[in-house]
């Protein structure tokens, strides 16, 4: 007898529909798999045959096929173990093809017939919405995560059994209820702006970078309070909106780095790769391929310390995504494309011995080394960093005896405000809003402000694409400033944010 | 009293009979600069020539006409519609009065001035009023870079090359006085008006027509005569054959002053004047450097941070200018960071990063590794 079970596996960050298709027959007893199954997906045989003995029911010597359709591609991981035990009980007549119509089931099946959580149940819940199926048969862990599409029922089992208990109405489970929080108030974290003290030029620089979405690097001795700095860049960005915080979800989901039972993601990922990490941890790869930490930066902040440390392949890397806001995984079985749309938040000594320029410190580098020490950090790379800004060591007393700075919520309103207005000219039809992705054309610029750029360029030595990434800024600090044109108090409050360009220019 | 030089500066400040004598002699008809100049040198003084006028108007044309509204002006009532209006009514012997002007042969017997004439190296920029984008950008860039050094940017208030150069100057954070064919108080073309209100504030109007003339083809000349004499140099920058710039020119080359010209392209109207100014032996302008050298005024300190500014800085004026002065102040005792320069001078981040980059941009201060900025061993000790 033939059976079929809607499910679905996971290519990228979205959801394949699959079909499983079981047949039982006559001949020598055998259980085979095709349609191209990745190896968790053969191993679900031994899985699913323990499970259904251990759940009481029947799994009869007999000739078993299972395909999974579309043929063409490759199915992954252990979340076909509960379509194919499904098909195996109608096609051995232990339960009704009619019962299971229109259910997309997914989960891993335990030995003991019990239901795990698996990665990628919100990308298979939206395919699931976009089939039309009457309801979802997922693992209990992931039903919160999947009652994130809301416009299909989502049914939490626990077990094997109890799935085969609801299908025939032996024992219904109520559908699982959309918790979806609202998004949460102002202060989630014990990290403030309103702690960094006598650091004014940084402060600003941040709330630039928070208008505009740029990248910034800052360079500074040890101990300045870089780290500081950019941990707090997350608390005077904008809260995510529901969609993006979906894509975020899906991301952390898809990773299986979703705790269990747990809904929407609200906060903005804030990602500190270590300065080791491989070029696939960071851009992305592996067989499933698996999004790296430049995806689960999405919508928020990637910061990393020590920018020159950083393998060189790993840095270039960075190159494409920075540009695109995403980046596009070759497989041989196809590529794939995940989301990578983050700011780029990087720290670096200003010389090897960390000192060059500290006012307390002597620095010990020769001019070579430190020439050597910028080198690492290829020029391409720098071009696509908005902000440079020097963090100096602040005064002790000023640390210790200060006033607080302003606080991360009245900065993020201004943020905010200046973020609405940038939506609203590109809505318009105006320049682009600032950020990695390109600033284009020059209506709203000033002539003024264009005589600065000039003078600017041929002055301070700054090349085609440092000038616009000025532009860049100036654009963010004008949206700041709450005017459409750039002026030329704009471009030169930017000028001041390019000072790795200026080092060049500038007598050793 | 030294009747050789009457129109010296004078210790005391001219007193008001001799204003309004000047006034009412600038407004004779058929009486002109040169022909007052004369008089005044004659007679030792403005108010003396007004009171016995039948016996200096002897060899005028029109003597008759010239007499009868002597019989009828009132110049006091002018000086008081004029100052009225908020304008300044200067005259050859005030303090105020350019000193540019002060050396001509024919001065300009009244001058009525709205804002403040400062005291920096002035240079004019006039060209076309059919201007082509290429000309509006170059008289932009020349006049930018021109403020950018200190300079002040005279210029006519027209449309087109004038107005452009007008409002670059302003940009640049320096700036401009524009000359008038009419009143003060008269605003023309009409579409400028908020640039008058710009440069009111920014600069001066200055004009030698009493309140309420309006504008008139026979106004142009002698506006353009002033252009070039409060400067120390002319640049043309688009005119078609028969341009208003040429008038201007001439006058340059009768005062004394230095000719430039932008060179345009070949197939426009407007680069005919230039073009044939070029011919003639004007110099060439590219860049404002161009001009600044040929004027002397090149090195760095020749012209320091807002010489005129600063006194602009005190109540409600250019708050870009002032940052720049006060930056520029606090560095007087050796380098410091941007922070260090946030807490000392009191002003926002954004301003002060905004003014070191101006600084930098006129040589004046210098960035070191470690966000330290300092003073450009060139630039002039500070201010005030």
């Amino acid at each position: 007898m033939l059976a079929a079970v809607m499910s679905a596996t996971l290519v990228g960050l979205d959801a394949l529909p699959v079909s499983v298709e079981v047949d039982v027959g006559p001949g020598l007893p055998s259980f085979a798999i095709v349609g191209l199954p990745d190896a968790a997906v053969q191993e679900a045989r031994e899985r699913v045959r323990a499970a259904i003995r251990n759940s009481r029911y029947e799994m009869p010597p007999r000739r078993t096929v299972v395909n999974l359709a579309p043929g063409d591609r490759r199915k992954e991981g252990p979340g076909l173990d509960l379509p194919i035990a499904l098909g195996v009980l109608i096609a051995t007549g232990q339960l009704s093809q009619e019962a299971v119509r229109g259910y997309l089931a997914i989960g891993e099946l335990a030995l003991d017939g019990s239901l795990r959580q698996i990665p990628g149940v919100l990308p298979v819940a939206q395919a699931g919405r976009a089939l039309g199926a009457r309801g979802l048969l997922v693992p209990e862990p992931n039903a919160v995560e999947a009652a994130v599409v809301e416009e299909v029922p989502v049914y939490a089992l626990p077990t094997l059994r109890a799935v085969i208990d609801h299908l025939t109405g032996a024992r219904r489970v109520t559908p699982t209820a959309a918790t979806v929080p609202p998004p949460l108030p102002a202060q989630t974290s014990s990290l403030d702006l309103a702690s960094v003290r006598a650091q004014p030029a940084a402060r600003r620089a941040l709330e630039i970078a928070a208008a505009g979405g740029l990248n910034v690097l800052l360079v500074g001795p040890p101990g300045v309070g870089k780290t500081m700095l950019a941990r707090r860049l997350p608390t005077i960005l904008p809260a995510l909106s529901r969609v993006e915080a979906v894509e975020v979800t899906k991301i952390y989901s898809v990773a299986g780095r979703l705790p269990a039972g747990s809904g929407l993601i609200w906060q903005r990922p804030f990602r500190t790769p270590h300065h080791t990490a491989s070029a696939s941890a960071m851009i992305g790869g592996g067989g499933g391929p698996r999004p790296g930490e430049i995806t689960l930066a999405h919508h928020g902040v990637l910061f990393l310390d020590e920018l020159p440390e950083f393998r060189h392949d790993v840095l270039e890397g960075l190159r494409q995504p920075l540009e695109d806001g995403m980046v596009v995984v070759a497989r041989v079985h196809g590529a794939v494309r995940f989301p990578a749309r983050f700011m780029l938040v990087a720290a670096m000594n200003p010389c090897a011995c960390g000192y060059r320029g500290d006012a307390h410190r002597t620095c010990t580098c020769t001019p070579g080394q430190v020439q050597r020490y910028l080198a690492r950090v290829s020029g391409p790379l720098l071009d696509r960093i908005d902000l440079h800004l020097e963090v100096p060591r602040p005064p002790t007393d000023a640390l210790l005896a200060g006033p607080p700075g302003e606080s991360s919520l009245r900065v993020r309103d201004r943020v905010i405000a200046a973020r609405e207005r940038a939506a609203h000219r590109a809505a318009r039809g105006g320049s682009i809003p600032t950020g990695p992705h390109g600033w284009r054309g020059i209506d709203t610029v000033d002539d003024g402000a264009l005589g600065v750029l000039r003078s600017a360029a041929e002055r301070l030595m700054l090349g085609a694409r440092a000038t616009e990434r000025v532009l860049c800024v100036a654009r963010a600090i004008a949206d700041l400033d709450g005017s459409d044109h750039i002026r030329s108090a704009h471009v030169a409050e930017a000028l001041q944010y390019r000072a790795l360009d200026r080092s060049a220019g500038r007598p050793p | 009293m030294n009747f050789g030089t009457p129109q010296s500066p004078r210790a005391t400040p001219p007193s008001e009979a001799e204003i309004a004598a000047y006034v009412g002699l600038s407004l004779l008809p058929g009486v002109g600069p040169r022909t007052i100049r004369r008089w005044v040198e004659r007679a030792g003084s403005a108010s003396a020539v007004w009171r016995h006028l039948p016996a200096f108007a002897e060899p005028v044309a029109d003597r008759e006409e010239v007499l009868t509204s002597w019989r009828s002006l009132n110049p006091a009532a002018v000086v008081e519609t004029a100052r009225a209006q908020g304008m300044a009514v200067l005259v050859p012997g005030d303090a105020a009065f350019p000193a540019l002007l002060r050396l001509l042969p024919d001065p300009p017997p009244v001058l009525y001035v709205r804002g403040r004439l400062g005291k920096a190296p002035s240079v004019a920029v006039v060209g076309s009023r059919r201007a082509t984008p290429y000309g509006r950008a170059a008289a932009a860039r020349l006049a930018f870079d021109l403020a950018l050094a200190g300079v002040t940017v005279v210029s006519g208030l027209a449309r087109g090359i004038d107005a452009a150069a007008h409002r670059a100057a302003l940009d640049g954070g320096g700036r401009t006085v524009a000359v008038l064919g009419n009143g003060a108080d008269v605003v023309y073309p009409p579409e400028h008006a908020a640039l008058v209100e710009a440069i009111i504030e920014r600069g001066a109007l200055v004009t030698e027509f009493s309140p309420g003339t309006p504008p008139r083809p026979g106004h142009f000349p002698r506006r353009n005569r002033l252009i070039s004499g409060l400067s120390l140099g002319v640049v043309v920058v688009e005119g078609a054959e028969d341009s208003g710039a040429l008038i201007t020119v001439e006058y340059a080359l009768d005062q004394g002053r230095e000719v430039f010209a932008v060179p345009g392209s070949i197939f426009s109207e407007g680069s005919r004047a230039p073009h044939g100014l070029l011919r003639q032996g004007a110099r060439v302008v590219e860049r404002a450097e161009d001009i600044l050298e040929e004027l002397n005024l090149s090195s760095p300190g020749t012209v320091g941070p807002d010489q005129d500014a600063a006194q602009d800085a005190a109540p409600g004026a250019s708050g870009e200018a002032s940052g720049q002065q006060r930056v520029f102040d606090a560095l007087a005792a050796g380098p410091r960071s941007l922070d260090d320069l946030v807490e000392t001078t009191g002003l926002p981040a954004a301003e002060v990063a905004a003014a070191i980059s101006l600084l930098e941009i006129r040589g004046l201060v210098a960035t070191l590794p470690g966000q330290m900025v300092m003073r450009t061993p060139g630039a002039p000790p500070a201010r005030r």
